[in-house]
């Protein structure tokens, strides 16, 4: 099994397990098209779709307020009308993936502004990503990083990026911490807007992964985004996102993807990579969809829209509390999302949603093979 | 022994007597046969048709201005194509050439059969195990027995063309005919020009019940009923029974009363008297040229105990008439005891929540320590006035991009001189420390300042525009210009110095009477509510899709529906209150109209 | 699924031999294990007037308006009274089961509303940047281990307090019994695939919950109409079904910042609460006591923090720093534990305290709960005796 392109026939289920997959559902015309269409083409329609997507977006931008619960709503919708629903599932995926939640950042517009981001940047390059994280107040807020200053650097703050958002556990050694810290001093959050006090930034000489210079915290994004640890965990996190929960891929299975990561840090190009690969084909029902994924995969695949302001509080209930992930490590995701409680909620939401109407899709909504992707 | 002469008498008054008996027999048969007779009511008079309404009944609708209704009804305004009306008509082309047919066969349009079918009355009535029934003295028994035929002939047609035997079912039960053409979803007989209707076959045998035996079973025997029959509407009139009150009025199982404090100030009075109230609650509706008016009368003293705080305690004493400004909305005037409500509040709201504690705590820092129900709502006296007016924006300062319209309370103040100064310093305590919280969240301030208007001086608080780039397209908080003023007695906390300064202007105008027994008036003018509502309509829409789940067009069809709505009804005036000394309200709409002048309430 | 109350018996006795370590384990595992009900006062309790010093000068001296005299408390002894309205928690107390631990609070407090419910809820005081709550470690501590398990709930929720964000674990809020109602479900042969298995196995536990809660909820007890009474309702009912609850958390208050934070007006407001919270969990026990459930019960009060001893003009009182911990239950060692904070001794206007508030938390998770408290308290904390043998 390989990274190559799958050659089996298209049918049907590969179709439908492509739109689970890559973008929360798909309703019968959809499913028709692709499978006239071939896997190729629907792959790249499904990362670059014809329609004006940025178009959608602003529009979507205009309507949302700043409530949390308004928020939620207006995302939910979004993603249940959007035109390309793989961006939102990867910005799902990265919302997850840097933890920024409400609970810790308390301003409805930073957490407005920080989803922004990601959509902005989630098919993009990930220097870039990194880039715009590193000058998120929404980011400081949320890792402990609201007060750098040079007299104390934030350490603690550090840490995190380096723990949760880049290299990730044992790749960093002390001094990249200290470093790091330097480096972000005379950068604070004050009163929910972020400021840059020159005279309080510490301009001397830092050692970030064995490289020396004045660096400033966009160096850090850079020197960070190439950190080979850094594009392992990157591809070992979509990884999980769309192959397998189950079980950790092998180091030799990840080694190619991540060195074409590496390479040019295209987002984008690496799902594609993913999306087309006869793994990803070969992996059906390996992971369990996140109750959001269940909500707007059952709305897009019957084309409702259904009142998204209960659904967002309900959907928290479910485990899924959209703009609050409970800690820096986001959602965990897989067997987490299924516990004896939330699988009446789950279900009952599920049946639910669907009335009395019924799926063309395969499983059975009340079965526990409709929980799993 | 009997002459032979007297002999032939014997036998000729013998003949005449059971001639006279047979007579006699034969004239009371007739008379049994209920088909002959033809109900008369007297000209412009309703006829009463609880007579054969089962005093079973749980809730009776009683119809008397049918031609009122179906005047209503079949107004263009309802029935035109973009009409309100028009999303629930059914389109079908079956319907269309039926009601042609129809129209055809009686000889005259759908809306004049409409008319005579209710013409002298209908009476609706609900009944246990969800049965329905129905009804109405038409225009005469030929019009009648002919609709039956026509549609009856139509019906069993249709049945045999779609081969539903069991669809079209005649019987007979005490002597009178009746039909099914549903197949048992309906059921209806006609007697004479009374047509009867009802959802379920033992409902329809027990009006039969009632018209065989001369209403007995029935609520013209009922007493409660008969004893409500005084607080009528003049167009309908809607009875509750005892029985379904004691239903409704259950408490829930968890034990959760209103605990809402707003809530319980605005209607708990209502609500207690409700629930003393043990007879039929009546609710009429009348309808004179433009004015609809709905009524309801309990048959209940106005409760004493906890909730006596929303009653005058003096027999003349009453709400105040509202307060007139420039482009009114809305305005509530109230009769509360502030002191009596909040004294009694372990009994009326027991939860203490977070936001009463709170509340409780910021009064407390306001008022610097004075006991909140005795120094503070124990201050002003139960007279309290509310106003909503549409504001006009000043062009030197900008127009926000959502426009609010300007809100004040007027208080009556017992002590002016000393509670005064002491509303001011609680007025300036509180948007100091809103200015305070608003700097803390970095947001922008407001700057106190006191200004004279018509020879008084007051104290507001406003934001500055110097800062804005867009004057056209405010923020939000550009709508306030938060002020307290003193006229004479009269306390105001307005939103805006605009409203202060109408109201002032209001204010100087003669004390006026008190309102005779009401607690409570509500006065909204739907033509500038419709406004409102149409200036906001992108927030609103938006807001609507989100909780709602509806696409656009869906949302502003809802929104552009309840704009129409309101200025339908025109301008809306709500009348609460005892006088006589009986619980009643009265909600009035002006259709299409411009304001009514205030008067007191109408008696029932 | 229950165990009979011989066999409970037997069980413990067993457990008396055991080494310390199996015998937590035994704790953790199986059924008819033990409950804690914790039950969070919003917005700082004032202590003074639940645990009245009545004969002391200086609380005379300083509560002009709040004061309560020794004939208006319920005499503990000839020092201490409680509050007249917490009668019906008097009578618990008479009974052996309920105590209260005096003088609980914990170093350096910043007396702020937010900053001192996180240091309770998150068990490490002063450390901003602590992620998850200790119901929420807990709780993951379960899930790490069985990931279906459902090991805590919060009963009709206001806000979500910070003691119940987890990493892993996503813990139900129950605010009817009939949300957790589910038709049943048929076990059908493991399928091959270990997820789909997972689930599967997931939903027919889940169903067998729910029946067992279901029937459970038809044995309820008289409850007080209030909501906080109707949430002990709710939870007498999860421990009675027994489905593997371990701690449930309920909110009297209101949550936010809090109906117990009495600036102004303290005297009528204070008493309603407490007679909510005295009428809740008397009926609480009552109900326990019924099924014989008591002993497995354990119900912990926390709040922010006490109160000023001073009053502040407003008829009410400012925050403070000790307050007394309440507890309940069919296992407790009776009556008041520790000293009554000395009134001479103030820590800026508010009594001193004596016990550190994770003392009383190590009790609980080590000698109720049966898990390392250092793990989830990040030191090491001396447990109190709280309980009898």
């Amino acid at each position: 099994m390989t990274w190559t392109p799958h050659q089996q026939p298209w049918d049907r289920t590969r179709a439908a397990h492509l739109f689970r997959r890559a973008a929360f559902g798909a309703n019968q015309s959809e499913l028709e098209r692709a499978l006239s269409d071939g896997p190729a083409k629907t792959i790249d329609r499904l990362l670059k779709p014809a329609a004006d997507v940025a178009a959608f977006n602003r529009e979507q931008d205009a309507c949302e307020t700043l409530t949390l619960p308004e928020l939620r709503g207006w995302w939910l919708r979004r993603m249940m009308a959007t035109p390309h629903p793989l961006l939102e599932q990867v910005t799902l995926f990265w919302h997850g993936y840097f933890g920024v939640g409400f609970n810790r950042v308390n301003h409805a517009d930073l957490m407005r502004a920080h989803v922004r981001t990601l959509r902005a940047h989630a098919l993009g390059k990930f220097d870039a990503l990194l880039g715009a994280i590193v000058r998120d107040p929404a980011v400081f807020l949320a890792a402990g990083g609201a007060n750098n200053p040079k007299a104390l650097p934030n350490e603690y703050f550090a840490r995190q990026l380096l723990l949760h958002y880049t290299v990730g556990d044992g790749q960093f050694a002390p001094r990249d911490v200290t470093d790091t810290a330097r480096a972000f001093t005379g950068f604070h959050v004050r009163g929910g807007k972020w400021r840059d006090v020159p005279s309080d930034h510490d301009a001397g000489p830092k050692t970030i992964f064995g490289q020396t210079g004045p660096w400033t915290p966009l160096d850090f994004a850079r020197l960070a985004a190439k950190q080979p640890a850094t594009t392992r965990r990157i591809v070992r996190a979509l990884y999980r996102q769309f192959i397998s929960e189950e079980q950790g891929p092998s180091d030799d299975l990840i080694e190619p993807l991540a060195r074409s990561f590496a390479a040019d840090l295209d987002i984008g190009k690496l799902v594609a990579t993913m999306l087309h690969s006869q793994i990803f084909f070969s992996s059906p029902a390996q992971r369990v969809k996140s109750p959001v994924e269940l909500a707007v995969g059952i709305c897009r695949t019957l084309g409702v829209t259904v009142p998204t302001l209960p659904l967002g509080a309900e959907l928290a209930e479910l485990g899924q509390d959209l703009y609050q992930p409970p800690t820096l490590k986001g959602w965990p995701g897989g067997r987490a999302w299924i516990n004896h409680a939330t699988i009446i909620g789950r279900t009952r939401l599920v049946t639910r949603l669907l009335g009395n109407k019924k799926l063309f899709d395969a499983a059975d909504p009340a079965s526990p093979e409709f929980q799993l992707a | 022994m009997i002459r032979s002469g007297s002999r032939i008498i014997v036998i000729l008054l013998a003949v005449a007597v059971v001639g006279l008996c047979l007579f006699g027999v034969i004239k009371l048969a007739k008379q049994r046969r209920p088909h002959a007779r033809t109900f008369v009511s007297a000209p412009g008079k309703t006829v009463p048709l609880d007579d054969w309404i089962p005093e079973q009944a749980l809730a009776v609708l009683e119809v008397g201005g049918a031609d009122k209704i179906v005047e209503l009804a079949f107004d263009p305004a309802f029935t035109g194509e973009k009409s309100f009306w028009s999303q629930w008509k059914p389109s079908a082309l079956g319907w269309t050439l039926f009601r042609r047919q129809l129209e055809k066969e009686m000889g005259c349009d759908y809306p004049t059969m409409w008319h005579r079918l209710v013409q002298d009355g209908v009476t609706v009535a609900s009944g246990p195990n969800q049965s329905f029934v129905a009804v109405a003295q038409a225009s005469d028994a030929e019009f009648l027995k002919k609709l039956n035929n026509v549609l009856v002939t139509a019906t069993r047609k249709d049945a045999a063309k779609k081969n539903a035997t069991n669809r079209v079912v005649e019987a007979t039960y005490r002597d009178v005919t009746y039909w099914t053409l549903s197949a048992g979803a309906a059921y209806h007989a006609i007697i004479s020009n009374r047509v009867v209707l009802a959802n379920q076959l033992p409902a329809l045998k027990a009006v039969l019940d009632c018209q065989a035996d001369a209403g007995a079973g029935s609520l013209a025997k009922r007493a409660d009923y008969q004893a409500a029959k005084h607080a009528a509407g003049g167009v309908a009139t809607l009875r509750v029974s005892p029985e379904l009150r004691q239903f409704l009025a259950k408490p829930k199982a968890d034990g959760a009363q209103e605990q809402n404090p707003l809530a319980v100030l605005l209607l708990a009075g209502y609500t207690e008297a409700l629930k003393a109230d043990t007879g039929w609650l009546a609710l009429g509706a009348d309808l004179q040229g433009q004015a609809l008016s709905l009524r309801v009368a309990a048959d209940c003293a106005k409760p004493k105990g906890a909730t006596a705080f929303s009653w005058p305690a003096k027999s003349d004493d009453g709400a105040w008439p509202n307060l007139d400004v420039p482009r009114k909305i809305a305005a509530l005037s109230l009769y509360r005891n502030l002191h009596d409500f909040y004294a009694t509040k372990d009994t009326l709201f027991p939860e203490r929540t977070s936001q009463l504690i709170f509340f409780e705590n910021m009064m407390g820092i306001f008022f610097t320590g004075r006991d909140l129900t005795e120094e503070v709502m124990g201050a002003v006296d139960p007279h309290i006035r509310v106003v909503v007016a549409e504001q006009q924006y000043d062009p030197a300062i900008g127009t926000p991009v959502v426009k609010m319209p300007a809100f004040a309370v007027v208080f009556r103040m017992k002590n002016p001189k000393r509670f005064a100064r002491i509303s001011e310093e609680a007025w300036q305590k509180a948007f100091g420390l809103v200015n305070f919280t608003r700097g803390q969240q970095a947001a922008a301030g407001m700057i106190l300042d006191r200004k004279d208007h018509a020879g008084l001086r007051y104290t507001f608080a406003s934001f500055s525009p110097d800062d804005e780039p867009d004057r056209p397209k405010l923020d939000v908080r550009f709508n306030y210009s938060a002020s307290v003023a003193h006229v004479g007695e009269y306390l105001i906390f307005s939103s805006t110095t605009q409203l202060t300064e109408d109201l002032i202007a209001a204010l100087r105008k003669p004390a006026p009477a008190p309102l005779d027994g009401v607690n409570a008036l509500l006065e909204i003018d739907g033509a500038r509510l419709a406004e409102i509502l149409d200036l906001n309509r992108e927030p609103i829409i938006r807001g609507n899709m989100l909780k709602k789940g509806q696409e656009r067009a869906a949302a502003e069809t809802e929104h552009n529906n309840l704009i129409a709505i309101a200025r339908f009804l025109g301008h809306a005036t709500l009348n609460l209150g005892a006088p006589d000394g009986k619980v009643a309200g009265e909600l009035t709409f002006n259709l299409h109209g411009p304001a009514r002048k205030q008067t007191a309430m109408l008696k029932p | 699924m229950n165990l009979t109350r011989r066999e409970f018996l037997r069980a413990s006795a067993l457990a008396a031999f055991l080494p310390p370590v199996l015998c937590r384990a035994a704790f953790a595992a199986g059924d008819g294990h033990t409950v804690l009900v914790v039950v969070q006062l919003s917005g700082g309790n004032d202590g003074l007037n639940c645990v009245v010093p009545y004969a002391d000068d200086e609380y005379a001296k300083h509560r002009n308006t709040l004061r309560l005299s020794a004939r208006e408390v319920l005499k503990i002894n000839d020092q201490l009274g409680f509050h007249p309205a917490l009668a019906e928690w008097k009578r618990l107390y008479d009974q052996g089961l309920a105590s209260v631990v005096q003088g609980v609070g914990y170093p350096r407090s910043s007396r702020g509303h937010p900053e001192a419910a996180r240091d309770w809820q998150t068990a490490r005081p002063g450390d901003v940047n602590w992620p998850t709550g200790w119901v929420g470690q807990i709780a993951d501590q379960v899930c790490a281990r069985d990931s279906a398990a459902v090991p805590v709930a919060l009963i009709t929720p206001f806000t979500h307090p910070i003691a119940l964000t987890a990493e892993r674990a996503i813990i139900p809020s129950v605010r009817k019994i009939e949300d957790a109602a589910w038709p049943a479900s048929a076990l059908r042969p493991a399928s091959g695939n270990p997820l789909l298995d997972y689930v599967h196995t997931a939903t027919v536990v889940a169903s067998g919950h729910s029946r067992a809660i279901q029937a459970a909820a038809s044995r309820t007890g008289n409850y007080p109409a209030t909501p906080f009474a109707n949430g002990l309702r709710i939870t007498a009912n999860l421990i009675r079904a027994d489905v593997g609850l371990r701690i449930l958390y309920l909110e009297l208050g209101g949550g936010d910042i809090g109906g117990f934070d009495n600036h102004a007006g303290q005297k009528d407001n204070h008493a309603a609460l407490l007679r909510q919270f005295a009428g809740g969990v008397a009926a609480f026990m009552d109900d326990l006591r019924r099924d014989g459930l008591a002993e497995r019960v354990l119900l912990l009060t926390i709040s922010e923090f006490g109160r000023t001893l001073i009053e502040n003009g407003r008829r009410g009182t400012d925050h403070g720093a000790a307050a007394p911990v309440f507890l309940a239950g069919g296992r407790l060692k009776p009556g008041l534990i520790g000293a009554h904070p000395d009134l001479r001794a103030l820590d800026n206007g508010a009594p001193r305290h004596h016990t550190d508030f994770r003392n009383v938390y190590a009790t609980v998770f080590e000698r109720w709960l049966g898990l390392d408290s250092q793990a989830i308290l990040g030191e090491k904390f001396e447990a109190i005796d709280l309980f009898c043998s």
